[in-house]
Formats: structure tokens, sequence, C-alpha cells
């Protein structure tokens, strides 16, 4: 049945293939900034997520597509467009610190008395979900006893960061509440771990609750307000395949260069916790139409916090499950020390484990495989790189004071490591690939760009860069060489005279310099001639085999479907239409 | 996949030829996902992913270990009893004042236990507890192998116990690390014709002079003050601090007037952590001797024993009884990954009819490796592999920590 199912959609995509003729690569309207859903989602359903089917699916599974494609939400220019799951904001226009450090917050602090309309008191974590004197909802979350501050530290040091790295985030709010603020609604029922019933929340279960949490020295208690998000939950997404009830959601997520790259910030900050059960999808209306939005929720676990204790070393230097070291630690007798176990962390409590002398962007791994992590390739990850890169030293050091950290010497360590944690991270994917940016043509058909790499100075000038040309024909998709390729020492290069006629241009762009050997990877960059000059419409970088190094998921037991242009592996005929027919425009973008 | 195939085909049929359709992106992106609102279905979890929600959503393992109600009960009874299941029933009452337990279980080889406990109220701000006990067992092919730490393998018996004891506890949790508390009952053994067709029972080989208490038995009561010191970090999986118990046991044949004696058992354990407790050197020693009194005798089946997945690995379990016992465990253990660590252990141990006896000279030794399944605060599953006895490779599979 399976077999039929296929069999008839790939004679259904091979004869649509066949059947068709010449399609543009760029439509009129490209590059397009925002990606609107145009279909109305209200039939999608709540989705569970069982935790541990997480772990052991991404762990021993891979259910992901693994193809070493170019991420397929890009737009024709390489850039993601707003959507229901990302909003363009830091890099793609000023940001003030001021904006940065408000990031999600829209409104003002939550007000006392607080209304407990739900709580958890099983387990290690309290929680409790309240209602505040406006009447809004907030998730309560506390500080582990063994380290004041660290928890609710790193929530509202890093929510703004993904905010403005285009995410959508929760308000999270640091707060201090009393006792004696808290009134429990008649109405809260609590699970009660012994008898299995539920049955109403006391002022008993409170003291319960609240004794499980770090307290100040006035009594009082630290925590962080996490606002409901805006609309119904619907349980979290996955990072890999779509949502199959909702029609807006047509790109896999694995491939999604947002999730993809993802794992750059998440490396940055330390954010191991970035998994399915730590995301929210929620039924908004827009326009009329009923949308599904998605989320990153709960940012407890990053930095130095491992949110009910510090960070264990582990988290960011493997996964919790890996055969290499695990089999070399047991037939070594425990005499392979894994290289982390030895780093020293500083004797500050707020601060939990966190440290960036040690930390590798190329090595850092979540808690167990992420599929769009692992399908991150070069250009994903340059464009992470540009974004993290963006942060000054300015914006990070006011983000790390809204921990309102006691202890001084806290907020400077973290501040310091967030640094040069971002540096390291820049450094490492902005030359990871060839980083020519910002391409512009003038009139004359002078073409002009940067290299993000050197004026960020994480790597040098380029000794040269090689440039070619070809008039490219929108519609067949082919490129006719035109001139010979030059070579100039500084980011600009003059187009034949030849081209000025021409509708289309492609350039190819090489960069150099002996210490950076990825900086040879072509750039494609596409101009299209306007009336009012050359419009530069497409950028395209050619990038290796994925960029990430240290996941053994890849090149091992990955399930390689399809591979991009710069490295074309035996398909059949039918995959290889498809494939050609992706290349040639027909995909999205 | 499949859906994206089809998506994919569907925008690729509207494209090409009547290309002219879309004319820009934006149009090409509404057709796909116009497309593939035609086939929307929610989603369906299959296979293990659809189980493991229906255990999280009904919460079968909540139920199970911590809820009121009826449980399953699969332990409880000495190694080498077979596969044991058996069903309890447990109760919190005056709001959760008062907890009542009651179990039942029954092995392959007909080894049966029934236990009822009744926790009281606590008192002094939950420091205090209060415990009730009662305790039936059926053990029908218990091994026995003499008494002394000469004693042969080849003199392999088997003998019946069966038992109730009767019991209260009261403890008293002083500080975190600080608890005493004593143990007051009733203990009334009845020794029988061991069961296991393998081998002879006690009483064919041996006589009641040379292994007291197999003729006839008394009913004890016992009072059995104790003091402990735990501050390990985690006593369910301690990678750091240590262990001190000792206890005291006076017991009293209240019918044959034969038996009367004294029990001393003394336990240290202590942990060294390297690298962030990733690797842990485990010590522990432990000492008991009983003491009859003037002209009484000490029923073979209260003396101490090692031999074991307990104490000295490399053997039977009980494999040596005898008034005063010693053993030691050394254990290195390494965290192989975050669920499982390694251990390579090594067990010395003697039992003596003199404590003078006792000493360091003669030791039985065992050694082994370990596998330790685990999270960060419990041991839930352990297989140990132990030799060096000459008694052969023995295997062991617990659902506890080794200590």
């Amino acid at each position: 049945m399976k077999f039929t199912r296929w069999f008839v959609a790939l004679v259904f995509a091979a004869g649509a293939v066949s059947s068709r003729g010449a399609t543009p690569k760029f439509f009129p309207d490209d590059p397009i900034a925002a990606d609107v859903e145009t279909q109305d989602a209200s039939g999608v359903a709540v989705q569970d997520l069982s935790d541990p089917y997480d772990f052991l699916e991404n762990t021993f599974m891979n259910p992901a597509d693994t193809a070493n494609i170019r991420a397929e939400n890009v737009n024709t220019l390489d850039e993601v467009p707003d959507s229901s799951w990302f909003t363009n904001r830091i890099l793609a226009r000023p940001m003030s610190v001021d904006e940065i450090v408000r990031g999600s917050v829209t409104g003002g602090a939550p007000k006392g008395p607080w209304l407990v309309v739900g709580a958890k008191t099983e387990g290690i974590t309290p929680g409790m979900t309240v209602r505040d004197a406006r009447n809004d909802v907030y998730f309560i979350k506390f500080d582990p006893p063994s380290n004041p501050e660290m928890a609710t530290g790193a929530e509202v040091v890093t929510t703004p960061v993904f905010h403005a790295l285009g995410y959508n985030v929760p308000e999270n709010y640091l707060a201090t509440i009393r006792r004696e603020d808290l009134r429990i609604d008649p109405t809260t029922l609590l699970h009660r771990e012994i008898t299995g019933q539920r049955t109403p929340m006391t002022e008993e279960d409170l003291t319960t609750l609240l004794a499980k949490a770090a307290r100040n020295p006035d009594g009082s208690y630290r925590v962080v307000a996490s606002k409901a998000v805006e609309g119904k939950p619907l349980g979290p997404f996955r990072y890999y395949s779509t949502r199959s009830d909702d029609p807006n959601d047509i790109f896999s997520h694995e491939h999604r260069r947002e999730l993809r790259a993802m794992r750059v910030f998440a490396a940055w900050l330390n954010h191991d916790d970035s998994r399915s059960i730590n995301s929210l999808d929620t039924l908004v209306r827009r326009d009329g139409r009923a949308l599904v939005k998605h989320h990153l929720i709960d940012f407890g676990s990053t930095l130095g916090s491992g949110s009910t204790q510090a960070q264990k070393p582990r988290a960011g230097n493997e996964y919790l499950w890996e055969a290499r070291p695990t089999f070399l630690t047991m037939l070594t007798l425990g005499f392979y020390v894994r290289p982390w176990i030895k780093v020293r962390y500083p004797d500050m409590p707020s601060v939990g484990r966190f440290e960036g002398a040690f930390f590798s962007a190329e090595q850092w791994k979540p808690e167990y495989p992420n599929p769009a992590f692992g399908n991150a390739r070069a250009d994903d990850l340059f464009w992470a790189a540009r974004r993290v890169a963006a942060f000054s030293d300015d914006a990070i050091r006011a983000v790390v004071k809204t921990g309102q950290f006691s202890d001084p010497r806290a907020e400077i360590y973290i501040g310091d490591v967030i640094i040069l944690r971002r540096d390291k991270a820049a450094r490492c994917w902005l030359n990871a690939t060839n980083p020519v940016i910002d391409f512009a043509m003038e009139r004359d058909g002078t073409m002009t760009f940067r290299n993000a790499s050197a004026d960020l100075r994480f790597g040098p000038a380029a000794q040269e860069y090689r440039v070619a040309w070809a008039r490219f024909d929108n519609n067949t998709g082919e490129a006719t060489a035109v001139g010979q390729p030059s070579v100039v020492h500084t980011p600009r290069a003059q187009a034949p005279r030849e081209l000025q006629s021409a509708s289309y241009i492609r350039a190819s762009v090489t960069s150099h310099h002996a210490e950076q050997p990825n900086w040879v990877h072509p750039v494609y960059v596409f101009f299209r001639h306007t009336n009012t000059g050359w419009r530069t419409v497409g950028l395209e970088r050619i990038v290796d085999r994925l960029g990430l190094a240290g996941d053994p998921r890849l090149g091992t037991r990955g399930r390689a479907t399809r591979t991009d242009e710069s490295r074309p592996e035996p398909r059949s005929a039918i995959s290889a239409n498809l494939e050609s027919s992706r290349t040639q425009g027909l995909t999205p973008f | 996949m499949l859906r994206l195939v089809l998506v994919i085909a569907g925008a690729l049929s509207l494209t090409p030829g009547n290309a002219q359709a879309q004319e820009t992106r934006a149009e090409l992106l509404a057709e796909m996902r116009e497309q593939k609102a035609r086939s929307l279905e929610p989603y369906k979890p299959k296979g293990a992913e659809k189980a493991l929600l229906y255990v999280e959503q009904k919460r079968i393992i909540e139920r199970l270990t911590v809820a009121d109600g009826f449980y399953p009960r699969t332990g409880g009874l000495p190694s080498g009893s077979g596969f044991a299941m058996g069903v309890g029933y447990r109760k919190h009452l005056l709001n959760e004042g008062l907890f009542a337990n009651v179990s039942g279980v029954l092995s392959m080889k007909t080894y049966k236990a029934f236990d009822a406990q009744l926790r009281l109220p606590l008192l002094w701000r939950d420091r205090i507890e209060l415990w009730t006990n009662f305790r039936y067992h059926d053990f029908p092919e218990e091994d026995f192998f003499g008494l002394g730490n000469g004693s042969s393998v080849s003199n392999r018996t088997s003998y019946k116990i069966r038992s109730t004891d009767s019991s209260a506890r009261a403890v008293v949790n002083v500080l975190r690390w600080l608890r005493f508390g004593a143990d007051l009952g009733r203990y009334k053994p009845e020794i029988g014709h061991g069961t296991d067709p393998r081998f002879p029972s006690a009483e064919e080989i041996f006589t009641d002079v040379e292994v007291p208490g197999l003729a006839a038995q008394p009913t004890f009561v016992h009072y059995t003050p104790f003091v402990e010191v735990d501050y390990r970090d985690y006593p369910g999986n301690a990678r750091s601090g240590g262990l001190w118990r000792a206890s005291f046991g006076t017991w009293k044949d209240r019918t044959l007037g034969q038996f009367d004696f004294h029990r001393f058992d003394a336990q240290a354990a202590h942990y060294f952590p390297i690298f962030d407790k990733k690797r842990v050197f485990a010590v522990r020693a432990s000492v008991s001797y009983v003491n009859n009194e003037k002209g009484d005798r000490v029923p073979f089946y209260v003396m101490p024993y090692i031999g074991g997945s307990d104490s000295l690995r490399g053997f039977r379990e009980f494999r040596f009884r005898d008034e005063n016992a010693l053993f030691m465990n050394a254990e290195y253990r390494w965290e192989a990954f975050s669920g499982l660590d390694m251990a390579l252990f090594f067990d010395a141990g003697e039992v003596r009819r003199d404590w003078e006896d006792i000493g360091f000279g003669n030791l039985k030794t065992s050694y082994g490796v370990g596998f330790r399944f685990n999270t960060y605060k419990n041991v839930f599953l352990r297989f140990d592999v132990a030799m060096g006895g000459h008694e052969g490779v023995r295997k062991f599979t617990k659902f506890s920590s080794a200590f």
C-alpha cells in the first residue's frame, strides 16, 4: 500500500516534470521579504509529544531527511523571509541596545496579588501558573536552592537574545514574590503523587512547593514570570518533517534555515535543551485567518544553568548517548578521560557552569541530536554567524544586566563569556564558507560587495577575489560565460561591457587567502536589469559537504537521499528530474 | 515525505506548461499551500511513540509506583528464589497521616511472602516516624553449606524456613544526616525439610549439635536500637560522602530457654570522587558478631553470613555462616555515559566461630566487573559478574546499588 502511494506520487511528479516548459528562476516579486501563509489553519489539532520517544527517536533512529540540500525556505537572496516562525530583526535592520534588551516585552511587569490557578509540586522543579491583577496568565519559575539567581537569570538574559535573533519567544519578567502575595484559586486542582487523584490545592501545598525554591534573605522569592504566549496551545513542533494538519507548513522543518542555523545560537548561549519539548505551536488569528505560530519557550537551561542545578559538565560537549566516548571509556576502564571533564568553572552559584575557553562552536552539541541542527550546512551557519556577530559588546552587557545578579562578579563573568563565545562562533562560521555579502551593481556595471569576516575582523582581508561573469537566461537557467575571469584585490569588479544589454547577469565570486581555505567556494550572485538600473535578485553560496564537525550522525548513518548542485550524487532519473526542477526555480525559492 | 512529493508534484504540474498560472513567487507558494490543504490529516503516532504517549498520558508509571491502590510486587524475596510476582495494596489515610501497605508475592520456587506495614502519623515536624510491621515468610529451599569459613561447597544443602515477625520501629531523624531508632518485635521461625531436589535437606547432613537451631525453634522477642550517620550525596547512587551504621540487638528465647543472644552489626562506607564525580572509589567494611548468653546457643538462621550479591560476590548467597563475620568491598567506578556506570570490584571477607579469630590473614576474596544503569540519583539495574572464589563465575542482576 505504501509502495503504491509512493509510486503514484512519483509518477505524478515525473509527469509533471516532463510536461513542463521553461520556468523562470526569478519571479518578478523575488526576492520576497515575507512568506505569507495563505491557508486557514483552524483545523489544526493539539499534538502531544512523548519526551522519552523524542530522545529515542532522535538518538537512535534519525527520523529526518538528511539530504545535503540548501535550506528550502530561504528566498532567492539566501535570506529567511518573515513568517510565523521567524521575523527578521537584528542585522536586517538597526536595533538599538534598548530595543534588544526590551525583547519580546510589550507591556508592563505582572502585578500582584497573584492568583494561583495551577501548580506542579511533583519532582524537583516547582512551578506555578498564576493570574495577576490584570488577569494575565503567567508561568512562574523559581531558582533551585543550590543556585539562587541562576535559572531565572539565564532565562531573562537569553530570551531577549533569541527574540532579537528573530524567533517567537514568550514575554519573560524577573519578579519578586512573597508568600503573602499568593492566593490560591479555590478551583485549582493538584495531581496527588500519592493518591493519583486531583484534589484542591491547599496552603500546605503552596508551602511544600515554595520549600523547593531558592529564597531571598528577606524571605521573598525571585522568579521568572513567563507570560502565556498568544493563541491556543497546540503542543510542541518537531525539528523534522512538517505538521500534517497545517496547510501552511510546507517546508520540512529539518530544512528550514532558521531551525538549522539555530545550532549556532544554541551553541553560543549553551541552550543544550534546544529540543521539541521546549517549543510550542499556538493557533492565532491574522487577517481573518487562523494560523499556527511557532515559539521557542523555556530558556531555563541556558548559559550555566541546568534549570534545577548547575549545568552538567557534559552539557554542550556530548550527547546523552554517544557510542565512541562511551566504549572508549568502558574499554579503557575509565582511563580515557573525556576532555570536558577536566574543565574548571568559577565558584559562582548564580552562574552555574558556563565558560568560554574550552567552548568550541564547531563541536558543541545539544542534549541529543537535533535533526535540523544535523542538517545545517556552511551557508546556514554563515547566515547565523552574521547575526551572532551583530550583537555588540554593549548590547550583550546590557542584556546580562537584566539578569540582576546580586554578585557583580557574576554579571561581569557572564558578559565576558558570552562575548568570548560570540567571537568564537563568528570566527568559526564566518570563515566556513566564502564570506562575501551585500552585492550591488551600479548602472555602469561596477559590482561592489563586502567581506563579512574581514569587515568584522574575524578574518584577514582577502588577498584577491576572482570573478567570472555570465549572461543568465532566467527561463532556462542557463549561464553563458562572457569574457575572461578577472582578479581583483578589493571587493569591486567591473562587468564586461557585453553584459550591459543582458536582462540577467550572473557573477561567480571566489575569495582567496592562504589561511582561509573555505573562502574559495564560489558565491553566485544574480542581477536583474530594471528601469532604474541593476537589482540584486539572487545569491547562492555553493558550500562543501555539511559544515558540521563532530556530529557522529553525519556521514555514518544519515539517509543522504538528496544533494544540491554543489555535489551531485548518483540518483534515479525521477529524483534527478525533481532535483533539477528544484534548482531551476520550481522550488518555492 | 510523501506529502512533500505530492505538494511539489502538484506545484510542478501547475507551474510549467501553465506557468502563467503563477506569475509570482507568492502565487507559487499559495498554490503549494492549497495543494497541501487538500490532503491534510491529523498526526497519528504509531508503534513505540503511541505506546509511550499512552504510558505518559495515563500516568501508568506513577500509578504503579507511588499512587494509592493496587500495585504489582516483584521483589522482597531472597536471591535464588526464582522469578516472583505478587500484588500489593497501599493507602494513605487521615489526610496522608496514616499509611497502610499490604502485599504478597509468590515465586516460581514457591517462595511466599506476605507483608503488612502501618505508618503512624509523623511527629515533631515529621522527624519522628513510627512503624508497625508484620511479615510472614515461607522460603522452602534456602541454601546452607555448614558453619565456618571452611565449609565445603560439596556440603550444599537446603532447608525450609517459615517465619512470622511482628515488630514496631521508631525512628528519630535528628538532623538531615543523623538518625537513630529501635526495632522491637516478636519473631517465630520454623525450620523444615528443604525442597530443593538437587541437594539433600540440611538435617540429612548436619545434626543439631553441629548446627544450632536445626531441631527446635523458639519464639524470640528482639530489641535492636541503631544509629546511622548518612552524609552521602545521593543514597541511591552515592558518589561522595559516607554512611556509618551500627546496631545492637538483644534476642530473647521465650519458649525454649536455649537461644538467648546479642547481635552487633556495624558498617562503614565512604565514597571518594574524582573528576567531578565521574570516577569514584567506594569502600565499605562490615562486621557482625553474635554473642550468646552463657550456656545458650545461637540459631544458625540468624547468624551473620557472607557470600552473594551484597557481600562476597564470587560466592553463592549464604555461602559462609558463623557467629562472627567480616567483609570488605572496594569498587572503582567510572561513568561510561550518563546512564551507565561501570565498576571493578574486589571483595574480601571471612566468618569465624570466635571473634578473636577474625583477621586479615585468611580472607576469602573475589573480584569482578559491574554494570550499573542509573539516573543521577539512583541505580535502577545492576549487573555484576564476579569470580575469584574458585567456585565458578557468579552473575547477579539486581535492581539497586551495590552499596
